[in-house]
């Protein structure tokens, strides 16, 4: 069902929203784990974990759902559809691969928050920060902005079979 | 053929070039990713985020807080 023009509009904004909050926000994150990598002051470390963790429950986890979310309806409510078109299904997979990988790493994000209040000298020297995954997930997210901006063409089977049934129809 | 959305033309369109261009890219975004992780020890999978994974020696496990 495609939705209507005021209805796309809205969930586009908030799509928006989510989208670009999510990027903004794991530059930030991304900020923390190199400050907790760097630093040889152990209150930085404990803070930047801490930080790392509330910003990672509280704020990135809520956006990276709702990008989800909100990308799933614009895809499944307008003419673009989910599978007809590649750039939509790599961008949708990109964006379900980075909130499973998210789902998945937060735990141990919490778990070296825990050890990192209670930590002492080496200890928490070894916690390091965390780089990998906040890379990974910005470069990812990167290229699904590019995707949706610059929206390639190239119908999959499914959109030209959907095509030429339309054209057929009409 | 007319365009690239297949409203004219009789078979599904190719691949476009970009999507294998992408394709290559990922692929060898995995292969030095899989490189670094064999030359670094290769703690690092998924599989050490699931119950029972097996943690790198770079993180550590969870605390259990007792009161």
């Amino acid at each position: 069902m495609v939705m209507r023009p005021g209805t796309r509009k809205f969930v586009l904004s908030v799509h928006l929203v989510f989208s670009v909050g999510w990027i903004g926000t794991v530059l930030a994150y991304l900020a923390l784990g190199v400050s907790a990598a760097t630093t040889t002051d152990a209150q930085t470390v404990r803070s930047a974990w801490s930080a790392m963790e509330l910003t990672g429950w509280y704020v990135i986890v809520p956006l990276a759902l709702g990008s989800l979310a909100s990308g799933l309806l614009m895809a499944l409510g307008t003419k673009w559809g989910l599978f007809r078109h590649y750039w939509v299904i790599i961008s949708f997979a990109l964006t379900l691969l980075s909130n499973v990988v998210l789902l998945l790493h937060m735990p141990t994000v919490s778990a070296t928050a825990d050890v990192a209040r209670e930590a002492e000298g080496v200890g928490l020297d070894a916690l390091g920060g965390d780089l990998l995954h906040p890379g990974v997930g910005l470069a990812l997210l990167l290229v699904i902005q590019v995707l949706n901006v610059y929206k390639p063409p190239g119908l999959t089977r499914y959109g030209w079979r959907k095509q030429q049934e339309r054209r057929r129809a009409s | 053929m007319v365009d690239d959305t297949g409203l004219t033309q009789p078979r599904p369109p190719a691949r476009p070039r970009w999507l294998k261009m992408l394709a290559i890219a990922a692929a060898a975004a995995v292969v030095v990713f899989v490189i670094v992780a064999l030359m670094t020890g290769g703690g690092h999978g998924p599989g050490r985020h699931l119950p029972g994974g097996e943690e790198s020696p770079g993180h550590t496990p969870p605390v259990q807080h007792t009161p």
